[in-house]
């Protein structure tokens, strides 16, 4: 048994495996392009090519795929010499900061000639914790502001007007330390300031008040650290570093590329000081992490949680309505074949489902919601779970549960309906055994088996019912945020949703084998 | 002449044995394991009919004289053609479920065949002065929001469904696009069933686990992708279709031909030295057609529930084409404006076309399981 699950769960992996591969190719060998798709048909070429290098996607198909896998960082922490790490600002945001030697984390930037260095303290998450609380009272200051992290904050301003020693060629680590401190000392008296004054008065003659106000427990300083050039073999310089958007890029003297920046709501940002190619960071599928999604710029994670809660509550109630409904009908029907109960559940059951879900959500919309103005024909759930609006869910589970009522009332019925024919069953009766309990306890269990297994296989068909049933109602779940994604070719979301949908197909598939020996104790996996 | 003469001849001799055969056949597979596969059929008639054509093959075979097994094998096929259209008509004849079916998909299958002649506008043809109508005199069904006469668009909507498969503009192909999609599983499955089957050893092993990998993902996400990665038109529509059928077709030739590679026939075609593609085209597929047909029947049913929602979630047909999973889409928008009717027909169309044609299948099988 253990070395059938084993193997049982091994061949998942493969298929996983081999999916997440074929989804790759399928996506990437298909017409369009994501960056249109996204940015809209008219982005000029070179917004279209600044796009795709920095969600890398420009690199070979066998590198990309790598990268999503294994993740990125790695590769990183090569090219630059750095640890990185991966840190959680207090808005949410992921950011990724390369570790100097002394504890301090920090990112570059490239203006003009000179590159400039960023860098905050280094927190491990039970010292940042104890600062939220210290920090409340300048979070409402923090609010205002418009800016959503600190990485857009000083980058339009002269960055090189903080604490920074005169942008000497060598700065070594142990003078970032000293700034640091020196820092802190400075940005306390800074958010003091900033309590007292407006958030428009911090204007740029303390940049580093500014993004302190902005992300409240967090300093960053900024100075200029042109230190770090390397000499290439052609004479010009290089350096690798992190970016502050989330990328290992190399930069190279003197020739700053421009960048075109997409930030939703406001259009696109053209900025210069652009490095030569971008390694976008992530840990990679295996380790957790699904990457961020090329549509909304968010991590897939994140919003594909929320849409699966909301598929699995639908799905959920759904089941719970269907499974006992449609075992008893089964049953009912089952116990004597051909008689008009029979013909007529068996008849209903096989016509509600094969009717294709969609018109069934529109006969359902049309009768209880258009015609009788019973429930609201959508689930529009804005930032509400859905539990909290159970009249929008009305519709959308009766449709679920209509599909799902017949298929597993005809297979209950024709389990039934066999066991009914056994010689057992006969052998009950000429006993003199009461009718219902040879129904009950001899029939039932042994007509129970078979339902239970199947439904768990049919688990497949039962989520392309869902998707259906998301679209036509507009319900927020998994299928409408699949449906969106592939839609764009937003492949990082695609995989991701692929991912889930595949490990719970196979997932149940596996449970209804081992549920199976368990029912029927004459099968073995051996 | 002759040869029909003589067809119509045996064809009433098969008609008056059949009796006495069905009873033989019972007792075969009471008795014999070698004929598991007429309990995988539905239909044991039918296979009793192959199976006497197959007799006719081996025998005319091991004569080893092509032009003579090639007459045998045609006569075998017109009489047993023959035999299962009067078969399946008096099978239908007493089912009321059957006849039902078939008449809703009759009645569809004309709708689709005489469209141009049935209706009085074109799919296309816009009314901006009555959009979102209800029935009236000039609209039977009424209109949808351009205007457009929703009983033409259904029309011409079963059109595409069952009789012809727009390639692009202007190239039109017969056969609907539902029919090549089933067609293109057919073939493909068949072809890896076969091999698998035959074969054996590794090559099932790797097709086989590589099938089970596409079964375990999820059908809509199958589609999705796709459809999505490829472009919304009726091939890509039919494209898909057959990628998803394919394994299950496969898996059921799979199972036939595990069997029937056991048998004398095939023993004998493989000692005369046949190619593999004789001995899997022409020994092995037709006598596994039986069950492949009545599996064929029920993926109709699919294919066209596969493409109203592939139109429905805006991945069929490109957009002014009469596609009533897209018919039903567009309509949804226009629901609450206070036209229901947009997309209440073709929601009504495809749901009585698919449960038509399950009603067909279900009352046939039924029927024909009476007589195993």
């Amino acid at each position: 048994m253990a070395k059938f699950i084993l193997r049982r769960f091994f061949l998942v992996l493969i298929t996983m495996f081999l999916v997440s591969l074929a989804v790759f190719m399928i996506v990437e060998s298909s017409p369009g392009n994501v960056a249109k798709n996204v940015l809209g048909a008219f982005i000029t070429p070179e917004q279209e090519a600044s796009f795709l290098a920095q969600q890398g996607l420009d690199k070979p198909l066998f590198q990309r795929y790598w990268f999503w896998l294994m993740g990125s960082d790695w590769v990183g922490e090569r090219k630059t010499g750095f640890d990185l790490v991966q840190i959680e600002t207090k808005k949410g945001f992921l950011e990724w900061w390369a570790r100097g030697d002394d504890n301090t984390l920090m990112r570059w930037s490239l203006e003009g000639e000179d590159l400039i260095l960023h860098t905050r303290p280094f927190k491990t998450p039970s010292e940042s914790e104890s600062e939220k609380s210290s920090s409340t009272v300048s979070s409402t200051s923090s609010k205002k502001s418009s800016g959503n992290s600190s990485v857009t904050s000083s980058s339009s301003t002269s960055a090189n007007s903080s604490i920074s020693t005169s942008a000497s060629s060598s700065i070594s680590t142990s003078s970032s330390s000293s700034i640091s401190t020196s820092s802190s000392s400075a940005s306390g008296t800074s958010s003091l300031n900033n309590s007292n004054t407006n958030s428009d008065n911090n204007t740029s003659n303390n940049s580093s008040g500014a993004s302190s106000a902005k992300d409240s427990e967090i300093q960053i300083v900024t100075q200029k650290d042109n230190g770090r050039w390397q000499a290439s073999e052609d004479g010009t310089s290089f350096f690798w570093g992190v970016d502050r958007s989330n990328h290992v890029v190399m930069w190279k003297k003197g020739a700053a590329t421009e960048v075109w920046t997409f930030v939703a709501g406001s259009g696109w940002m053209k900025s210069s000081g652009g490095p030569q190619s971008y390694i976008p960071l992530k840990k990679g599928f295996l380790r957790g992490d699904f990457g961020e999604s090329l549509r909304t710029g968010r991590p897939v994670g994140k919003s594909l949680f929320i849409r699966l809660r909301n598929s699995m509550v639908l799905a959920g109630i759904a089941f719970v309505i269907v499974m006992p409904l449609a075992l008893l009908l089964g049953m009912i029907a089952g116990i004597k074949e051909g008689s008009f109960k029979d013909r007529f559940l068996s008849i209903a059951g096989m016509i509600f489902s094969v009717i294709p879900e969609f018109a069934t959500g529109i006969f359902l919309i049309l009768i209880m919601s258009h015609w009788l103005e019973l429930v609201p024909g959508a689930a529009v759930f804005g930032e509400k779970a859905p539990w909290e609006r159970p009249d929008m869910l009305v519709l959308p589970v009766l449709t679920l549960t209509l599909i799902e009522l017949g298929y597993v009332l005809r297979i209950t019925r024709a389990s039934m309906a066999e066991v009914m024919r056994s010689p057992y069953i006969r052998t009950a009766f000429l006993k003199g055994i009461p009718f219902w309990n040879v129904i009950l306890k001899h029939a039932a269990k042994n007509a129970l088996i078979a339902p239970i297994t199947v439904i768990m296989l049919h688990v497949n068909w039962l989520m392309g019912g869902i998707v259906i049933v998301e679209v036509v109602f507009g319900y927020p779940g998994l299928g409408q945020y699949l449906l969106d994604s592939a839609l764009y070719k937003d492949v990082n979301a695609i995989e991701a949703g692929t991912m889930i949908m595949v490990l719970i197909a196979v997932g149940t598939q596996l449970l209804a084998d081992i549920l199976y020996t368990f029912l029927n104790p004459r099968i073995r996996y051996s | 002449m002759e040869k029909n003469s003589r067809s119509t001849k045996e064809s009433v001799a098969e008609k008056t044995i059949n009796p006495d055969e069905i009873i033989n056949s019972d007792e075969i597979i009471n008795s014999d394991e070698t004929t598991n596969s007429d309990k995988a059929t539905n239909s044991g008639e039918e296979m009793d009919v192959e199976q006497s054509a197959a007799c006719d093959k081996e025998t005319a075979s091991e004569e080893s004289e092509t032009a003579l097994e090639e007459a045998g094998q045609n006569i075998a096929m017109q009489r047993s053609k023959i035999a299962r259209l009067k078969d399946a008509f008096m099978i239908l004849r007493s089912s009321g479920t059957a006849m039902t079916g078939l008449v809703i998909v009759l009645f569809w299958v004309f709708v689709a065949l005489m469209a141009p002649y049935i209706t009085a506008y074109g799919p296309m043809e816009q009314d901006w002065k009555a959009p979102n109508q209800g029935p009236s005199m000039e609209h039977p069904l009424g209109t949808d929001e351009l205007g457009r006469d929703l009983w033409s668009r259904l029309a011409h909507g079963a059109r595409i469904v069952l009789i012809v498969l727009p390639v692009n503009e202007k190239v039109w192909i017969p056969g609907g696009t539902a029919i090549w999609g089933v067609f293109a599983s057919l073939f493909c499955g068949a072809c890896l069933g076969l091999i698998s089957g035959y074969k054996g050893g590794w090559t099932d092993e790797i097709i086989m686990r590589l099938l089970d990998a596409m079964m375990s993902i999820p059908v809509i996400l199958l589609y999705l992708i796709i459809v999505a990665a490829l472009g919304a038109s009726a091939v890509n529509v039919v494209i898909a279709i057959a990628i998803v059928g394919t394994p299950g077709v496969a898996r059921l030739v799979r199972s036939l031909t595990l069997d029937i590679r056991t048998r004398d026939y095939v023993r004998a075609s493989e000692t005369r030295g046949e190619t593999l593609f004789y001995i899997l085209f022409m020994e092995i597929l037709p006598n596994a057609k039986g069950p492949i047909i009545i599996d064929s029947m029920l993926r109709v049913g699919y294919a066209i529930f596969a493409m109203g929602t592939l139109g429905f979630l805006g991945l069929g047909m490109p957009p002014p084409s009469p596609d009533w999973g897209s018919m039903v889409a567009k309509g949804r928008e226009f629901i609450l404006v206070g036209n229901p009717w947009a997309s209440l027909w073709p929601s009504l169309a495809i749901a009585s076309l698919v449960v038509g044609l399950n009603l067909l299948a279900d009352g046939l099988r039924e029927e024909s399981m009476r007589y195993q």
